[in-house]
């Protein structure tokens, strides 16, 4: 890498005043959206510094555990804008019944966010549903439904550790990353909960995107840690010793995703182009802000960052062969970038060498996840520039029709905005190789193979691309009968098109939003939607189990609710293993 | 029950909003389904097209599929023509019609829906960019033909004043038996919201039974189409 390598985008940067964001047609891309990593915009990011900083105070109101650890908490969370209830059943599970798959219908442990305060009766309600989950039914004071299980390599681990009196091995544990694992967390009005409008307009603590699923989660990550301490104390009150604080901020969630994931990024593309338009400005500014040189402590805190991920890329352990290649390239090429800020240093900043001309660097020579893992490295640079557009993760997701459009300004949006799904042809056989589909079981959603699965005729409506092309041609041919028309009287003789005419009309008004991959191509790799959403949850460590789900850790290295209001530095981003000190603290339980 | 996509969204909608503001939505639906879920999705056909009016065939089938294309047509004439006028034949579940003059409205219309159920008539107004519209019921006055013909009346411009002097020029109502305001009805969508929608066991039954159509039998080759 040289600093000779310029290219002209600086001057045209520091001569606009417009943001140079990427094009829809570089961000939208299946394989770069499937590359993303957690930003300061992600989800975790931005629930933790509101909490720490409004110091939410979160204490457990029953913790009724037998000696194995089975039975109720309840945690009153009182927060800046009101007061909740995180309920949780702990169950014993065979080991033989654990499953992370939505078909499962037992879990170690289930939970529920409720508003308010939890009474006797209505927690003799929640003991009847919420371990039943799917099978079960709230009511609209709870928020989230949800279920954990235990990590069989290391929950009993660490207890046993901690019960003969020992701190657990750090490096065991970066090995997992967590006790337990969530398998799913349903809101928005599921299962007779509250409509996501009721917490958006009612809960202004949690009235962003997933801000209580994320929630729900950050707290089985804290009653994990307690869970382990309590078993452990119980099992041997003499020698048990707590988990030394670094440790807990080590561990974080493990989360299993599935295909369940998939259909949501298709089906809200309004919100999906809201967070990709905010992630995107976001780069836009960091890239904006370094348009007239760079000074030394950036430099250095880009080295320092560089050298981070490069540690957290090693400590993944994964089974995967393509994520552990895929691990290896992007550390090679930010330790060529470390080396190089390091070196170079001087002369970078004497240059005015800028990040738009390191970001054109990297899109010429480096792989598509070092390109996204450096993006996500200049968001954490600018924290002014970066942290307000989290106000902006939430939109009003109406699809409009405009009737009155003329049929052949469609067709023109058309071929202006969808010319990457016209440009795919679907008379080949393996552009129509998969199919969608929900399976009676549990309603999970499958990917099948055509001519080989049975449900074609049943398949969920998330091939986009065809869609649109099927409507084109629709309308080239009703415009060769009646070329004045518009889209009202098209849709009266093809109404079975208004719903693709609605999704792309609605659409041309924004960037980003729809995903230019034909879905249902025999190669398609859903785990690239799964990784999307996931970095937007701001998970980490991404363990693909196949091509359709994925583990990855959540949570992990974010502040302990007892570092709530204390000073906080928002680094938590590409956890690494602690260095523990010498005086731990690590009392007898 | 074979709605496409576009259509099952555009009903859910209007079932749910209905419910939501206080309008039965659940048990207008518990009554259409046996009807919707035996019968052929039908949309709604053009018989004629003058400049600003147009006449249209519901085939006996719903307004949850037929309502969005009539208050598309008219707001198409409307902002072609200063107003719309559009009438729809043969078609039931008219009060559902409601939700989709809302939707209409946030893009800058203004709509007047009128029907007659019984000797009532029902007519609905709405403001361009109005969150809820007024519900009014009548004693009625009108030709025969409009009760028979279970006919749906929907106008459309861009001031509710000039619409209302259109469709007094054509319909004569008499007393005003029944009126559901704007306020009653942000009123009633909050009480649902916080304390939300409860659905008779039977019925949900019904609908998951519904539901069941588009799911796919589950064998040892699919569990593996999610990740085994």
């Amino acid at each position: 890498m040289h600093s000779s390598y310029r290219s002209t985008a600086k001057s045209s940067l520091s001569q606009s005043a417009v943001l140079p964001m990427r094009p829809a047609s570089q961000v939208m891309q299946l394989n770069r959206l499937g590359s993303f990593h957690q930003s300061r915009l992600s989800f975790m990011r931005t629930l933790v510094r509101r909490m720490v900083q409004e110091n939410w105070q979160i204490n457990s109101t029953v913790f009724d555990l037998d000696t194995e650890g089975y039975g109720t908490a309840v945690y009153e969370v009182k927060a800046k804008y009101g007061t909740y209830s995180y309920v949780l059943f702990s169950h014993y599970l065979d080991p033989e019944n654990r499953n992370d798959r939505v078909i499962a219908d037992q879990w170690d442990l289930t939970m529920a966010l409720c508003e308010g305060s939890v009474d006797a009766e209505q927690l003799e309600f929640l003991r009847n549903n919420v371990p039943k989950q799917e099978a079960g039914r709230v009511d609209s004071r709870v928020f989230v439904l949800s279920r954990g299980n235990r990590s069989g390599r290391t929950f009993d681990y660490v207890v046993d550790e901690l019960a003969q009196g020992r701190q657990p091995d750090v490096d065991v544990i970066a090995e997992v990353g967590y006790l337990y694992r969530t398998t799913a967390a349903y809101g928005s009005g599921k299962l007779g909960m509250a409509d996501w409008e009721k917490v958006r307009t009612k809960h202004r603590d949690f009235a962003r995107p997933f801000a209580a699923e994320m929630f729900t989660c950050f707290m089985l990550r804290h009653f994990s840690l307690q869970h382990a301490d309590y078993i452990a104390a119980q099992r041997a009150p003499k020698t048990a010793v707590k988990l030394d604080d670094d440790i807990k901020r080590y561990f974080g969630i493990g989360n299993s995703t599935g295909l369940g994931m998939a259909p949501f990024l298709i089906n809200h593309p309004l919100l999906i182009n809201q967070w990709i338009e905010q992630r995107e400005t976001a780069l836009a500014r960091a890239i904006m802000a370094g348009a007239d040189g760079l000074d030394t402590a950036i430099l250095d805190r880009f080295a320092t960052a560089a050298a981070r991920v490069i540690q957290h890329l090693g400590e993944i352990s994964t089974g995967d062969t393509q994520q552990n290649v895929s691990n290896g390239l992007v550390s090679e090429e930010l330790q060529e970038l470390e080396q190089w800020l390091r070196a170079e240093g001087i002369n970078i900043i004497a240059s005015r060498y800028s990040w738009a001309e390191l970001v054109q660097y990297a899109e010429c020579n480096w792989h598509i996840e070092t390109q996204e893992v450096i993006n996500s490295m200049l968001i954490e640079l600018y924290p002014e520039l970066v942290d307000e557009l989290e106000e902006m993760m939430a939109v009003e997701e109406d699809q409009h029709l405009v009737p009155q459009m003329s049929l052949g300004d469609l067709k023109a949006l058309i071929e202006d905005k969808y010319d990457w799904a016209l440009a795919i042809d679907f008379s080949r056989a393996e552009s129509q190789g998969s199919f969608w589909y929900r399976s009676e079981e549990k309603m999970e959603p499958r990917l099948g193979q055509t001519c080989v699965d049975m449900g074609m005729e049943k398949q969920m409506p998330l091939a986009i691309g065809r869609m649109v092309r099927e409507c084109y041609d629709e309308i080239c041919m009703y415009m060769a009968e009646f070329p004045q028309q518009d889209v009202a009287h098209f849709i009266l003789q093809q109404p079975n098109f208004s719903g693709a005419i609605c999704r792309i009309q609605t659409m041309a008004r924004s960037q980003y939003g729809d995903i230019r991959e034909n879905l249902v191509h025999s190669d398609v790799l859903p785990i690239h939607l799964l990784r999307c959403k996931l970095s937007f949850f701001g998970v980490s460590k991404f363990d693909p189990r196949s091509r359709l789900w994925v583990r990855n850790t959540m949570f992990q290295g974010a502040p302990l609710i007892s570092d709530f209001g204390k000073p906080f530095f928002d680094d938590w981003q590409f956890p690494i293993k602690p260095v523990l000190s010498s005086t731990s603290d690590s009392s007898v339980g | 029950m074979g709605f496409s996509v576009g259509d099952y969204e555009d009903a859910a909608a209007m079932v749910v909003w209905s419910q939501m503001h206080g309008l039965s939505g659940l048990q207008q639906l518990q009554r259409a389904l046996p009807f919707l879920s035996n019968c052929p999705c039908l949309h709604a056909k053009l018989i004629n097209d003058t400049d600003q009016q147009a006449l249209l065939d519901g085939q006996q089938s719903s307004v949850l599929l037929c309502g969005s294309q009539t208050v598309r047509l008219a707001c198409a004439i409307a902002r072609q023509h200063g107003s719309g006028h559009v009438r729809l034949d043969s078609c039931h579940n008219r009060k559902f019609i409601i939700q989709r003059l809302v939707s209409a409205a946030q893009l800058g219309t203004a709509l007047i829906a009128y029907w007659v159920n019984g000797s009532t008539g029902v007519k609905v107004m709405i403001e361009p960019y109005a969150k809820q519209p007024e519900y009014q019921e009548h004693q009625e006055y009108s030709a025969a033909d409009i009760t028979a013909n279970q006919s749906l009346f929907i106008f459309a411009g861009s001031d509710l004043a000039s619409l209302e002097q259109q469709f007094s020029s054509q319909f004569n109502l008499g007393a005003q038996l029944r009126r559901f305001s704007t306020e009653a009805m942000r009123n009633s969508y909050q009480y649902r919201l916080e304390q939300g929608i409860e659905i008779d066991q039977q019925f949900w039954s019904e609908l998951d039974n519904l539901v069941a159509r588009v799911l796919v039998e589950s064998t040892d080759s699919s569990r593996a189409g999610a990740g085994d």
